[in-house]
């Protein structure tokens, strides 16, 4: 699929930066992805990934101001389901090297929270900050199309 | 893609000719409803059951190709009925009016032992 | 997790209340639709509403949807279709807009279809904007200054 096709082939979300309503992002896109196909497993990971996106932009990124908004941008390629997070950059992400492990966590190494970025990063295919023109921070989350069209039934 | 979420497959049970409707009745469907009307038809059929399944999603481009069905179904003096309908399409349905022109029944038994005795 | 709007509004309370609107934008390609219907049961159902309302509702923003992305954006592919959800304490707002490139003959906005009628035209169709009136509590059409249509629907909340 060429990129303007796929462009065309997106969708975005825009929410308000408040606690909850990552929720919504997560059942709207988990639809979407239902009827791509994505196997129900799959959809579960990408609804866990997707909150903890979300909830990272509200909380971090956006520093839980409910005036600013969280975009959800969701793009279809051929064999990808990518879906990106944006925030409005109040705080941006400063990379901290590798999330730490859980074993690091647990014997009292760095903050208890935090596990987010570990969890999605364990979850997707692709996942992390990418670069982005203005302000904000861009979290993008990738997920392999498989099985389109149920040819494993 | 996100065009083409129905099955329709047909059979026969007790006399009466059952069109299985698996998914979503939107525009994309015509073909496909129109196809199995006709083969069903073709072979005689004078008792017809639609008989939805999974059907979350029925809008009005979809009502206007079951319009049509009633169209052909009175024109080629058979009976129609509909079952598996959901209480929310049901309303619809009695909405739009098809209630006047085919027997709605909850499902496939019902529909079967019901619609056979209006003979 | 519940969706208690009022909740979440509690620590804005000594500000201006932001309005809280999602806001989502879809291809002009049929289909899409459906986003659109999940995007809004998921609101409705964190809201309160009872199922045969948010089924209500999901068929009349389908209907909405699917006449901007046919009507209203004539399925080019160049233009979107946005739709706001405003959720407030007691009613769920929805606006659908596209881009205008057919405007919508107001004419069809208050049309009355007739089964019996339809069965003698070889267009069966024309049920969309009937069934939104039908299921929504309030209903209005507009044009936006760009030219584009715009359809503002409500349903109220019951407790």
């Amino acid at each position: 699929m060429s990129t303007s096709a796929s462009a065309q082939m997106s969708i975005e979300l825009s929410l308000p930066s408040e606690l909850g309503y990552e929720v919504i992002a997560r059942d709207a896109i988990a639809a979407f992805a239902r009827r791509l196909g994505l196997a129900p497993e799959r959809i579960e990971d990408l609804k866990t990934a997707l909150c903890e996106a979300c909830i990272n932009a509200i909380e971090h990124g956006n520093l839980l101001k409910p005036e600013l908004r969280v975009q959800v941008h969701c793009r279809v390629e051929a064999e990808r389901l990518v879906i990106e997070v944006l925030d409005q950059g109040v705080s941006p992400f400063a990379p901290r090297g590798e999330p730490l492990s859980i074993i690091e966590k647990v014997s009292g190494l760095g903050s208890l929270r935090g596990m987010g970025l570990l969890l999605i990063s364990q979850l997707c295919d692709e996942a992390g900050f990418v670069s982005r023109s203005g302000a904000g921070n861009c979290f993008r989350l990738a997920f392999q199309r498989q099985a389109i069209g149920g040819a494993h039934c | 893609m996100l065009e083409d979420e129905l099955t329709v497959s047909t059979r026969e049970r007790d006399g009466v000719a059952i069109i299985d409707l698996f998914g979503d009745i939107t525009t994309f469907a015509e073909e496909k409803i129109n196809n199995a009307y006709r083969e069903v038809t073709n072979q005689g059929a004078r008792f017809v059951l639609l008989n939805f399944r999974q059907n979350d999603y029925i809008n009005s481009a979809g009502i206007a190709i079951l319009i049509g069905i009633v169209t052909e179904v009175s024109r080629n003096e058979q009976k129609l009925a509909v079952s598996g309908l959901s209480q929310h399409f049901q309303k619809i349905f009695r909405m739009v009016g098809l209630a006047q022109y085919a027997e709605i029944y909850q499902d496939e038994d019902e529909a079967i032992s019901r619609f056979k005795r209006l003979t | 997790m519940p969706f208690d709007v009022k909740a979440m509004g509690d620590e804005t309370a000594q500000r201006e209340p932001v309005e809280k609107v999602i806001e989502l934008r879809l291809p002009s390609r049929l289909g899409y639709e459906r986003v659109a219907m999940d995007t809004a049961s998921a609101l409705a159902r964190r809201m309160g509403f009872h199922t045969d309302r948010v089924e209500s509702l999901k068929t009349a923003i389908g209907e909405a949807v699917t006449n901007a992305i046919e009507h209203g954006n004539q399925h080019d592919a160049a233009t979107k279709v946005v739709v706001m959800l405003t959720a407030r304490d007691a009613e769920l707002i929805v606006q659908v807009a596209d881009q205008g490139r057919k405007p919508l003959d107001q004419e069809c906005t208050t049309r009355q279809p007739q089964i019996a009628e339809r069965l003698e035209r070889d267009d069966k169709g024309g049920w969309g904007i009937w069934l939104i009136r039908e299921l929504m509590d309030e209903v209005e059409f507009s044009t936006a200054p760009s030219g584009g249509n715009q359809v503002r629907m409500v349903i109220h909340l019951e407790r």
